[in-house]
């Protein structure tokens, strides 16, 4: 098959990101409540792993999961994330290419939950003021707006480790989605014959 | 001039032989209208794919044979290529924009082929004045209804000056004002020189303008009707399983309502954006226990009234009374089905069978749903294909699939838009039988339609939204 | 009225986001903050959004009188819904707002003729062009897809959530590939390619009033890096 990109392949990756992006944003906002800070990473890679393995079905060509990975970086970086966000979500879809492409060989679906998790690197990019060089002056910033005690639950839930913990959190809820999304491929789009 | 020679074109992956080209041999002179009509999945859309290039490029497959225009061999040739000359209008009005708004998508084909940015605003005017688009220019493709979404989409091939335009069912979406508007830019093409191509199923509206009537039957040439002959063939069509093209006049049809209930609709008052209204009825009875079509002009609200009536939609006034008594929302919801005009966002489950049985009452035991099931399956002549998935179906497939679930609902009251958009005579007529087995069953039927023809079939009363 | 330009637009959003989301709220930033949440109020009711215009005042009105004052007093409950509530219209709202009066006011084809004039490649600028055409056209499928499940009564209470899931997702999925397959089609006949060069009928190009937007918006920016905001600490 020709290595080179075509048009379909780039509405694909147009609105599968779209797609996939929304659905992280919907859980985002949940996030957004201290308490659940933690859960939220997991909740959002499962649905977000979900339009992404439709869309690894159609990525058969090199570096369409990177130029995924550079969008959700650059709507990342939209939002007002440090711009490293935006590398991270290039290397994220970089991983996630080659691992497809080396060793899944773009369609072994076996690998491809694997891939999902890879793929939620890019969610890093989300969380990057909570850490480096940004977590005391971000931290310091919410005490005004939100009061101590909100601060210091955050704090709590976001030593430096949890950076770490945070991207395995992510990949975790990436491949669990993955393999239910797996599912539903076999179950919807193989016997409805839409599948390539 | 285009010509095919013993063309003949096989999808990849496809299991069974739907859609598939046999062996075509076909001189088409230049500015000439031909139509291509047949039952779905007979070949007529791969007809226009071959001649835009989407077959083999896009939708891949094996072909054979020599396609010929203007003395070359199509065949091989890049979709974009071809696109300088061919210019396509679909189906679906919803998918095929690529802007989000009108003029863009107007110039949309001339900036990807790198026209000079005046050429092409010169070009705009002409074809807003040709093809009467001025109300429809600086518009987001959101706020347009189907019809003029499909004129836009006409615009934006005009724009391109083609030689051939291709159109494949451009009417199923659209409502008999919008069929005429669309009938209007094609007699322009028309009296341009242009060569057209149109596959439809409804045919009516091509009646004047066809030079050519071509009937395609499991992908080969079944019949070919020259203008002369075009007079009198609506038997045959109909022995073929066809539309007629004779346009149907609604049969007068006794207004009277026999029935004991009925529903009152004192005030319904529906806005999208708070301003203007998109539907406003006032002191309205709708009769039940019979078939019952509403017709009307596109925009005088006839889906918004079905979705106000069952409740998906919330009206800003909504009193209406069911035999008397005061009527609210949750009771509609409970007590109405509506078949949606796109039924792909109603089919959710993995099987047809499945789809059925997912919505009918708790209270029956799984055997019995299986049997009820299979039963009204049957009747739509979906039996075989009860356990595919329904999106593997044909469009006008999946929407007797549709339609079977509502009536496996069980509901009293049944509302269906535009049911028979995408059906053949065959199952245009087993769809206004069940409808009369629905009657006899004391259940309410009322069905938003532009079908004159289905309407003189099966209804009992009429409608006129204003 | 000359339109903003759509680099103006994604600059402003950038410099809102920034400065709105992760930014101090004392000293200097006050009038900083004060000047960024006007520059979408601005643009909207230059747009004659005149409601929209009026809520969003009102919602930062809200937010610069009440944020940041520690009312000891008061009980803890309604003290929580007011830090909430200000945290959080404070920092999204802004952005919100200028991220939906970019999507409005930015045609798909304007927006393309920006990010090529950056000298951005096609393989990147055409999936961005359709991500950003495609948010609205999700927004109607689900809308459809929400109502197509109410009617079949299919809800939330009493289901096993992975089954909702599969309800809501599948639809979802296979009418966005479905569109997905049909828009190619439409492109490719359109003459739509990846290597080939394009014209552009959008005008574009920046005013006096966009100039003015630029120059708060680099303000903000180098007061929230350089004076006592993230990097200066």
């Amino acid at each position: 098959m020709s290595k080179k990109y075509e048009v379909k392949d780039l509405i694909n990756i147009g609105i599968y990101t779209a797609l996939h992006f929304l659905c992280i944003f919907i859980v985002a906002m949940i996030g957004f409540i201290p308490q659940t800070f933690v859960f939220a990473g997991i909740i959002e890679g499962f649905l977000g792993a979900i339009p992404l393995m439709i869309f690894l079905t159609k990525a058969k060509k090199p570096g369409m999961l990177t130029i995924m990975g550079l969008l959700l970086g650059l709507i990342t970086f939209l939002m007002g994330r440090p711009w490293p966000c935006i590398i991270i979500g290039i290397c994220a879809g970089a991983v996630t290419d080659l691992v497809w492409g080396l060793c899944a060989k773009y369609k072994s679906l076996k690998l491809a939950p694997v891939c999902c998790g890879l793929m939620m690197l890019w969610l890093t990019g989300m969380g990057l003021p909570l850490y480096f060089g940004y977590r005391d002056s971000y931290l310091a910033s919410l005490e005004e707006g939100y009061g101590q005690e909100y601060v210091e639950i955050i704090r709590s839930l976001t030593p430096d480790w949890m950076f770490v913990g945070s991207i395995v959190i992510g990949v975790c809820g990436g491949f669990l989605g993955g393999l239910f999304a797996k599912r539903i491929l076999r179950k919807h789009f193989e016997k409805a014959n839409m599948t390539e | 001039m285009i010509s095919f020679s013993n063309v003949s074109f096989y999808y990849k992956n496809n299991l069974t032989d739907k859609g598939n080209l046999n062996n075509i041999n076909l001189e088409i002179k230049d500015g000439e209208l031909i139509v291509l009509t047949g039952e779905s999945g007979c070949g007529k859309t791969t007809f226009t794919r071959l001649l835009n290039g989407l077959a083999p490029n896009y939708y891949h497959g094996t072909v054979s044979g020599k396609l010929m225009m203007d003395g070359e061999n199509i065949i091989g040739k890049s979709v974009s290529e071809l696109g300088r000359k061919v210019g396509s209008v679909f189906q679906n009005p919803r998918s095929q924009f690529f802007n989000v708004d009108t003029d863009s998508e107007l110039a949309f084909a001339a900036e990807n082929i790198a026209m000079d940015p005046k050429e092409i605003l010169k070009r705009l005017d002409e074809v807003t004045n040709m093809l009467d688009l001025k109300e429809l220019r600086g518009r987001s493709i959101f706020e347009l209804s189907g019809g003029e979404k499909q004129r836009i989409a006409c615009g934006s091939v005009a724009v391109m000056h083609p030689k051939v335009v291709v159109l494949d069912e451009p009417s199923s979406n659209l409502d008999s004002a919008s069929i005429d508007k669309l009938k209007n830019v094609i007699e322009t093409w028309k009296n341009l020189g242009k060569t057209v191509i149109i596959a439809e199923h409804r045919l009516y509206y091509l009646k004047d303008l066809a030079d050519r009537l071509i009937v395609i039957k499991d992908g080969t040439i079944a019949k070919e009707y020259s203008k002369e002959t075009l007079a009198n063939i609506d038997d045959q069509l109909k022995d073929m399983g066809l539309r007629p093209l004779c346009e149907p006049k609604i049969k007068t049809i006794s207004a009277e309502c026999n029935s004991r209930d009925q529903i009152n609709i004192e005030e319904l008052d529906y806005s999208y954006d708070r301003k203007t209204s998109a539907l406003l009825l006032k002191e309205t009875v709708l009769p039940m226990n019979q078939v019952t079509a509403i017709v009307g002009q596109n925009g005088t609200g006839k889906s918004t009234f079905l979705k106000c009536l069952c409740g998906i939609y919330k009206a800003k006034k909504d009193k209406i009374l069911l035999s008397g008594r005061v009527w609210d929302r949750k009771l509609r919801n409970k007590a109405c089905y509506l078949v949606f005009q796109d039924v792909n966002h109603q089919l959710f489950t993995e099987s047809v069978l499945d789809e059925l049985i997912i919505g009918m009452s708790k209270d029956i035991s799984e055997n019995e749903k299986r049997t009820e099931a299979s039963n009204i399956l049957e009747r739509f002549g979906l039996l075989d294909v009860a356990d595919n998935h329904p999106m593997a179906l044909s469009g006008g497939q999946k929407q007797r699939v549709a339609i079977a679930s509502s009536i496996a609902s069980g509901r009293d009251i049944l509302l269906m838009d535009e049911p028979t958009s995408g059906m053949d005579e065959l199952n245009m007529m087993r769809l206004s039988k069940e409808l009369g087995r629905l009657k006899e069953m004391g259940k309410t039927v009322y069905v938003v339609t532009h079908d004159y023809e289905f309407i003189n079939e099966c209804c009992d009363s009429v409608i006129r939204l204003e | 009225m000359k339109k903003t330009d759509p680099r103006t637009k994604l600059f402003l959003l950038i410099a809102i986001n920034v400065v709105m989301m992760t930014g101090k709220i004392t000293g200097i930033f006050v009038p900083i903050r004060i000047i960024l949440t006007l520059i979408p109020l601005l643009l909207m009711i230059r747009e004659k959004w005149y409601r929209s215009s009026l809520l969003y005042f009102l919602a930062y009105l809200y937010v610069f009188l009440l944020e940041g004052y520690t009312l000891q007093d008061i009980p803890k409950v309604p003290l929580i819904i007011l830090l909430f509530t200000t945290g959080l219209i404070s920092r999204f709202l802004a952005g919100l707002m200028m991220a939906y009066y970019m999507m409005k006011t930015t045609t798909v084809s304007e927006f393309v003729t920006a990010m090529e004039r950056m000298h951005i490649p096609k393989v990147v600028v055409i999936p961005f062009a359709v991500m950003f055409r495609f948010f609205p056209t999700i927004k109607e499928e689900w809308q459809d897809i929400k109502n197509a499940m109410k009617m079949r009564g299919i809800g939330l209470a009493g289901r096993n959530p992975l089954d909702v899931l599969e309800y809501v997702m599948v639809p979802i999925l296979m009418s966005v590939s479905r569109i997905a397959d049909e828009l190619t089609a439409a492109s490719m006949t359109k003459c739509l390619s990846v290597d080939g060069k394009r014209s552009h009928i959008a005008c574009i190009g920046f005013s006096a009033l966009d100039v003015l937007l630029i120059i708060c918006a680099v303000l903000g920016l180098f007061a929230h890096f350089f004076v006592g905001g993230i990097i200066g600490a």
